[in-house]
């Protein structure tokens, strides 16, 4: 089924092209981002709660070349007051400034174009009674699974997307739905509780809903035996990563470290080493809303780019950072369609999309039985960079030992993996053939400017700190 | 008003509900070093929606209920149509009946004075001797709230909140950065910029954390808020409820601290009269000398597990301890004030981070390190509070803490400077 335009935005438009044509008499260069984002959060545990998806937003964000550089104005009415606002409040501050960084002046090209997602089953195909049942359900099960369980969630959210971008040259809009699942089950024994979970995510619809059920029975497996699990001796070792941490090593490695505005800013040390070897010669890295079909993938971005795959490391050798549309232009570089806002209320700041090594040629059970005396890494809990010093944290939910070729029973959580990035990368030995994406994360920039991304890859065999 | 076409629909379709409105003007400036890279302002509003449906089943009462955003521009079809859509949606929630806020208390209003955002700009230190702020962010936001519900409630809230960014760097024999950010209602002043950029010089002489064992560990900065997120979520009514926490008043957690819920933090960007629901939040002691006394909660978890209602969580207050800082530099000891991400996982007791910034010091003398990480679990550790207090977010507490049992991941050779 085809994912339709909002209508609210389709009847705002006629306004928003006046506004950029009163504006256009003063600024050489206009554009409006509108977005309409609605959607829903099912969540059922000890009670249920239906909510707005955090992700909801309504509104707008105006950006104008103010002759040094741009201005931006984010609102949510649409009055007669808007173009007086830009000229007067935001503009007219500039000459408080000693010092103001200069900016070239966007170039666009005539570009008009329409993207409808599709999806198998339409979010409001299905009511809301009957995502609660299935949620319930899920959770009834994993209940009659084991008596371990503190608790028990079962959350599904759908959210439906619809942007339009209009300048002087620009005509664009773009409508699509992802969805996201999460099973977390929750055990206790004596004082020790301890937890694990399931995410799926995808440019799906309410299908995903039918694909959680699988997962039930693991994650409650997988939390009761995380109950005997142990902490792990501080240390070097070799790993096995799952598809999900080496997505989380990309991600924070190579993704945060390419973003080109901290090129700009001379916050990244990447830039010294574009054309050199940064990696092992497995090593084949992409990131781009085109380069793969998840919950970032899309059609612009939030400053009217085209979408594209860059391929970021080829065979080890780094090649090529992601940008936003002015960080491009400071740099004499091309765009990469990454210039991201968290919503129409934030500025657009050079962020990853869908982020991923390429599959090598190896089996897991090859990597496992080439270890004597390391961990298979699963599941993966948050990460963090330093792009500028190339430090790495990944938390990851637990290891489980590897002796003498063999996976043992001994089970390790939680695992906070550190290191430099070169490092890690460069003691990439083997990597798996399979490749699996996942979006159920968001990702901010520090500490805020959370945006959607999916992340991922095959199993890899590395060195890596663990603490 | 348009808040009072939303209640006329409401009371009209449903028996409970109610609306907070939110209106956030907002000036946002970003720097690259001590130039202004791009200005921004902005203007929202929006009514955050909550409707409910009592109905039975098997002879007991639930209350479903179904959160939704209405946003200006909306016509008044497409209300309509939303309010009938989440009535539908709320009659498969099978909550437990709980009420909605009815008690009606005056108290003064808070009318906090506006951050002088613009000053504050004119006397930032961006660069000093061999170390510079590489780029900084600035938000201003004036909020303000009004709350009204089905019971005839109707409060309000109006409150500044400032956030800055700022990324500061030097140079030794390659450049290091240090990420710092700040949220509160008042300005930032120099010695805490100044501060920040000490920092940054000592990290660009640092050496790799050595791999030290049964050293103790001292937590300075923001992570100690993050330490105390354990006992803070522990005591929630909603974490009891939910069954992620099975402490109960009288239970003790390790260290010996005292912590208190705290609507009126002065300085905090989170302090405020009314939650969400419109209920007026109190103070309340929530642990003295590590031992439970009351829990926190919000109307519907309170009613749940039959207590008073607090409010919902605005900042949190923990008692200084006794013993000064300096005095937690007596022997070995590893002090951290700069994580990547300091965490703590508050259902499990699990903490942990990779060092950005830290000191290796045997008493005497000591040593900047970075790399490497610490980790371990709340429940197997001990801790002591410092004297200094500081206040990050919504947290107000000992501005260091010293915690042993926390394992150190570093480097396998011992400092040569010590």
């Amino acid at each position: 089924m085809k994912v339709k335009l909002s209508k609210f935005l389709e009847e705002k438009i006629p306004d928003l092209e006046k506004i950029v044509e009163k504006l256009s008499q003063k600024y050489r260069y206009v554009s409006i981002l509108g977005n309409d984002v609605r959607g829903k959060r099912y969540l059922v545990t000890e009670d249920i709660k239906i909510t707005d998806s955090n992700w909801n937003e309504r509104g707008f964000v105006v950006r104008v070349y103010n002759g040094l550089n741009y201005s931006e104005y984010s609102f949510d009415e649409i009055d007669d007051s808007v173009v007086d606002f830009v000229n007067e409040r935001v503009v007219g501050e500039l000459e408080k400034f000693k010092s103001v960084l200069e900016s070239p002046l966007i170039e666009e090209e005539k570009e008009n174009g329409t993207f409808e997602g599709e999806v198998e089953i339409l979010p409001e195909e299905i009511d809301a009674g009957k995502k609660i049942k299935i949620l319930s359900s899920l959770r009834d099960r994993a209940y009659s699974i084991s008596n371990s369980l503190a608790n028990f969630w079962a959350i599904y959210e759908e959210v439906n997307v619809s942007k339009i971008f209009l300048s002087g040259q620009k005509h664009l809009s773009q409508s699509y739905v992802w969805t996201q699942g999460y099973l977390q089950a929750i055990a206790r024994r004596d004082e020790k509780t301890k937890y694990s979970y399931e995410g799926y995510s995808g440019m799906k619809g309410a299908e995903i809903l039918y694909e959680m059920e699988k997962g039930v029975e693991k994650v409650v497996r997988e939390a009761e035996s995380l109950i005997d699990s142990t902490s792990i001796e501080p240390g070097e070792y070799d790993v096995i990563c799952s598809p999900d941490v080496s997505g989380v090593i990309a991600h924070e490695a190579f993704g945060h470290g390419v973003e080109m505005d901290m090129f700009v800013k001379g916050r990244a040390k990447a830039v010294e080493y574009l054309g050199r070897e940064v990696a092992s010669k497995l090593v084949t890295m992409h990131d781009g809303a085109s380069a793969a079909k998840q919950v970032a993938s899309y059609f612009f971005d939030d400053e009217g780019v085209i979408g594209k795959d860059t391929v970021v490391i080829e065979k080890g050798i780094l090649k090529s950072g992601i940008s936003d549309l002015i960080s491009s232009l400071r740099l004499g570089t091309r765009p990469t369609g990454n210039g991201r806002r968290e919503s129409f209320e934030r500025k657009a700041y050079s962020r990853m999309t869908n982020t991923f090594f390429e599959p090598g040629n190896d089996s897991l059970e090859e990597m496992i039985s080439s270890i004597k005396d390391g961990y298979l890494l699963e599941k993966v809990s948050s990460g963090m960079e330093d792009p500028k010093n190339w430090g790495i944290q990944c938390w990851i939910l637990y290891g489980r030992e590897i002796k003498d070729g063999h996976l043992t029973d001994r089970i390790v959580s939680p695992i906070l993996m550190t290191g430099y990035v070169p490092d890690l990368l460069k003691s990439i030995s083997m990597v798996s053939k399979d490749l699996e994406l996942s979006g159920t994360g968001a990702c901010g920039k520090g500490h805020k400017e959370f945006v959607k991304v999916s992340s991922g890859g095959p199993y890899i065999k590395a060195r890596a700190r663990l603490g | 008003m348009m808040i009072d076409s939303i209640a006329e629909l409401l009371s009209a379709k449903v028996d409970d509900w109610k609306i907070l409105e939110r209106m956030v003007d907002g000036r946002e400036l970003f720097f690259i070093k001590d130039s202004l890279d791009m200005n921004r302002a902005k203007r929202t509003h929006k009514f955050f929606v909550t409707i409910y449906s009592d109905f039975e089943k098997e002879g007991k009462l639930y209350r479903g209920s179904s959160d939704f955003t209405i946003y200006p521009g909306m016509k008044k079809d497409e209300i309509k149509s939303l309010i009938e859509e989440n009535i539908f949606s709320s009659k498969f929630v099978e909550n437990p009946y709980y009420p909605v806020v009815n008690e009606k208390h005056t108290v003064s209003k808070i009318d906090p004075s506006e951050p002088d955002l613009d000053r504050m700009i004119q006397d930032f230190p961006f660069k000093s001797e061999g170390v510079w702020i590489n780029s900084s962010e600035f938000f201003l936001n004036r909020i303000e709230e009004r709350i009204i519900n089905s019971k005839g409630i109707d409060v309000s809230n109006k409150m500044y909140r400032l956030y800055v960014e700022m990324i500061t760097t030097a140079k030794s024999k390659e450049e290091v950065e240090l990420y710092w950010s700040f949220e509160r209602s008042y300005p930032l002043v120099k010695m805490e910029i100044e501060e920040a950029m000490m920092a940054t010089r000592d990290r660009a002489e640092a050496i790799p954390t050595p791999d030290v064992k049964d050293l103790p560990v001292i937590l300075s900065g923001e992570s100690v808020g993050e330490f105390f997120k354990y006992p803070l979520y522990k005591t929630s009514g909603l974490y009891i409820y939910e069954h992620l926490s099975d402490l109960k008043k009288g239970d003790r957690i390790n260290g010996n601290f005292t912590m208190w819920i705290d609507p009126h933090v002065e300085g905090s960007a989170y302090s405020l009269n009314y939650d969400e629901d419109g209920f007026l939040c109190r103070k309340v002691k929530i642990i003295e000398n590590s031992t439970v006394v009351n829990i926190w909660a919000d109307v519907r978890y309170a009613y749940y597990l039959g207590i008073e209602p607090t409010g919902h969580l605005t900042n949190f207050v923990v008692e200084c301890g006794n013993e000064s800082e300096k005095s937690f530099e007596d022997g070995k000891y590893l002090k951290v004030l700069s994580f990547s991400d300091f965490q703590m996982d508050p259902v499990t007791g699990d903490f942990g981070g990779e060092i950005r910034l830290g000191w290796y010091g045997d008493g005497k003398k000591r040593v900047a390190v970075t790399g490497g990480s610490i980790s371990g679990n709340i429940t197997k550790c001990d801790f002591v509070l410092s004297s200094e207090y500081q206040l990050t977010g919504n947290f107000k507490g000992p501005k260091s803490l010293k915690i042993t049992g926390a394992q150190v991941g570093g480097k396998r050779s011992t400092p040569h400077h010590l």
